[in-house]
């Protein structure tokens, strides 16, 4: 047990000596994401989503809704019914909901009419981007209709809904893409290295068993996916206001980085197996890695993706891992909500694990 | 470590057989190793030596024959012979990132030896790397990474040491320094087998030398007796004013033994009595009128046991390391007259 222990300290060691490791594990994660969220997480660069409902029928009604429409800054849907625009606006396809009630337009004489406008106040810059930008165009409007007065203004209520900005979808993906990439190309380096050098057979010759130097190293390295998960999320929290939602949400994380690094540690396990150095473990590796970070819904949704391409999708062990911390971290939900995930990730773990007992060879 | 058994031999082989399909890697080994002693294997690349050390070593399962180390059979259970036992695997086995005297600490703790900063500095010390305690292994020359990897066979005070062809590679200075590495572990009282393919190191290191070829054990003695079994042999090279036919030097006597060799320009003699054979070839040239220049008599080695024993070259498939460090050169085959 204490020579498991003596491993595990010169494990650390050698991962904290190595800048690189170190670079791949913290820097880079934490690097892209914030490109990616400055990018494209600022308000206006992706339009914000504005359900209008006409109760007033009219052409007044339908002019104004055709000028909404042609604001750059908005995308704008028109939908019949209040209540089913205020339920997807919690839901958070949304960002707000603006009514033009019944009798829009008339007794404008004696004073503004009220539009109700619902947004979604999850998140605050885009809450005040789309209010601004909606505020602006009733006014003009009704200044075109009455030309010397106001003639609507807003009814805002705030509207605690699930709508997430980008980065808050970004957050959760990039975790999960650290824990691959920890999993796949550390484990698989690192062990197709200690086999070309013969540090393996090394090993095997002295009296220890082999499963102490190997699941030193795997709690090493599951650690190190859990520490670069706490750095990914803090700087999501302090410096992109990302919302985590939920009591218990970070044991739910942890869980979920634990269960999902067993899968990509054992995916890495098999790409040192079946490997035979460690150029073909990192061509491997960026084989198996590459199109499963892309197609993932790591750093866009794949809703919007062709139809072809789903079943690809739902094969790739990255998608239930993103989508289980996306819906623990943002959406609030429990490891029950998202048990069909863990289950998924849990069944590829298992698979990965064998295909590495049975091929895994130690020189 | 205090050993189980009081016997002698710290090693006993029988019958050690281990096939590859249908190669026979190593076709029924046997030989003792005494307390004490350089056991030397020597052999060509591919002559089963490794092969054979690993099994032995509790690495890789023979398919036939008994091997019992110090009074404990490997098989079928290696580990508690793992235990006592050091290893040095031809490939260096190094950890990155990790300091001399960590990966010392580590090995260690891999035999449930777990030693103090100052003792493995001190177990650095016994293989000339005292003063590299605090570097990193790929800071290391081709022989410093070889010492590292000797004191790591060392870690767990083992009562015999493995060392498989450790000093592969290296430029002759380095090997001397090396070879001045193992005597010392060995007058310390550790038991030593090496395996190599230089007859020059097995002549100068090793009390007893097994000859290893095709996966066979075909003499093994005392470097001086395999030696002194050839008799009064030596190898005479020369060249000449005027080209001789090998015909005619073949059958001089003396001469077991002779071919063109491009490197000395001339010929070499493989001389079954050096004496006569010198006689002889002064006579020819006398009676020819021709001159012999570069004379060169060179008493016989391991080299010479090795082409007797066997019929073919020790150093064939070298790299010519070999072949410098031992002061002979590479050779083609002439003729060969059957011996007498």
């Amino acid at each position: 047990m204490r020579t498991f222990w003596d491993f595990i300290w010169a494990d650390v060691k050698m991962t904290a000596r190595n800048k690189q490791a170190l670079f791949w594990s913290f820097f880079f994660p934490v690097l892209l994401m914030g490109l990616l969220g400055i990018v494209f997480g600022q308000e206006g660069s992706f339009a914000a989503r504005l359900a209008v409902v006409d109760e007033a029928g009219g052409p007044l009604a339908a002019t104004m809704t055709g000028v909404f429409k042609q604001v750059p800054a908005l995308k704008v849907t028109s939908v019949g019914d209040r209540q089913a625009a205020l339920d997807d606006l919690k839901n958070g396809d949304y960002a707000a909901v603006l009514v033009l009630p019944a009798g829009l337009g008339e007794g404008a004489d004696e004073g503004s009419t009220a539009l109700p406008f619902y947004y979604d106040n999850s998140s605050p810059v885009q809450a005040a981007t789309v209010t601004g930008v909606v505020q602006q165009v009733v006014q003009e409007f009704g200044f075109r209709v009455s030309g010397t007065r106001p003639t609507f203004r807003l009814a805002a209520q705030p509207v605690a809904a699930q709508g997430f900005d980008y980065i808050d979808f970004l957050v959760p993906g990039v975790i999960a893409m650290a824990i691959m990439t920890n999993g796949i190309y550390a484990v698989s380096g690192t062990f197709v290295t200690y086999r070309q050098k013969g540090v393996l057979r090394r090993l095997r010759a002295t009296p220890l068993p082999p499963g102490s130097f190997v699941s030193a190293y795997v709690l090493v390295n599951l650690v190190r996916s859990l520490m670069t998960a706490a750095l990914v999320l803090a700087v999501g929290i302090l410096i992109f206001n990302v919302n985590v939602t939920g009591p218990g949400v970070l044991a739910r994380t942890v869980v979920l980085a634990l269960i999902g690094s067993g899968t990509f540690v054992s995916l890495g396990f098999f790409v040192a197996a079946v490997a035979k150095n460690i150029e073909v473990a990192a061509a491997l590796g960026q084989v198996i890695g590459t199109p499963m970070m892309f197609l993932s819904g790591i750093f866009f949704p794949m809703d919007n993706a062709p139809r072809w391409i789903q079943p690809v999708v739902n094969a790739m062990p990255l998608k239930y891992l993103a989508d289980a911390l996306r819906g623990v971290i943002i959406s609030g939900q429990t490891l029950w909500t998202v048990r069909w995930d863990v289950v998924v990730l849990v069944v590829f773990g298992t698979a990965f694990l064998g295909l590495s007992v049975r091929f895994f060879r130690w020189e | 470590m205090v050993s189980v058994s009081g016997s002698a031999d710290v090693i006993g082989v029988r019958g050690l057989t281990k096939r590859y399909g249908e190669l026979v890697a190593v076709a029924g080994v046997s030989f003792t190793v005494a307390r004490g002693e350089v056991f030397g294997i020597l052999g060509p690349n591919g002559a089963g030596k490794t092969t054979t050390l690993e099994m032995i070593e509790g690495l890789r399962k023979p398919d036939d024959g008994t091997i019992v180390v110090d009074g404990l059979p490997v098989w079928p259970r290696p580990k508690v012979v793992k235990g006592r036992i050091g290893v040095q695997l031809q490939a260096t086995a190094l950890f990155d990132y990790q300091k001399l005297h960590e990966i010392v600490y580590v090995f260690g703790s891999c035999y449930g030896v777990r030693r103090s900063k100052r003792d493995r500095i001190a177990l650095l010390e016994r293989v000339g790397l005292a003063d590299k305690a605090d570097a990193y292994a790929d800071q290391l020359s081709g022989g410093q990474a070889q010492g590292l990897s000797i004191a790591l066979a060392l870690v767990n005070d083992p009562v015999v040491t493995f060392l498989d062809e450790p000093t592969t590679g290296l430029d002759p200075r380095a090997r001397r320094a090396l070879w001045d590495v193992i005597r010392e572990i060995n007058r310390d009282g550790t038991t030593v087998v090496i395996t190599t393919h230089y007859m020059e190191e097995a002549e100068r290191l090793c009390d007893r030398v097994a000859v290893m070829d095709l996966g066979r054990i075909v003499a093994l003695d005392t470097p001086r007796a395999l030696i002194n079994q050839l008799g009064a042999t030596a190898t005479i090279s020369f060249g000449t004013s005027e080209p001789l036919p090998l015909e005619t030097l073949c059958g001089l006597d003396g001469v077991h033994d002779c071919r063109e060799e491009d490197d000395v320009d001339g010929y070499v003699i493989v001389a079954a009595d050096a004496q006569r054979a010198v006689l002889s070839l002064m006579a020819l040239a006398g009676e020819r009128d021709l001159r012999v220049r570069n004379l060169d008599v060179r008493g016989a080695n391991l080299e010479d046991v090795f082409l007797t024993t066997t019929g073919h070259r020790l150093s064939v498939d070298d790299d010519g390391a070999a072949a410098a460090a031992a002061g002979t050169s590479r050779r083609r085959f002439g003729r060969r007259k059957v011996a007498p």
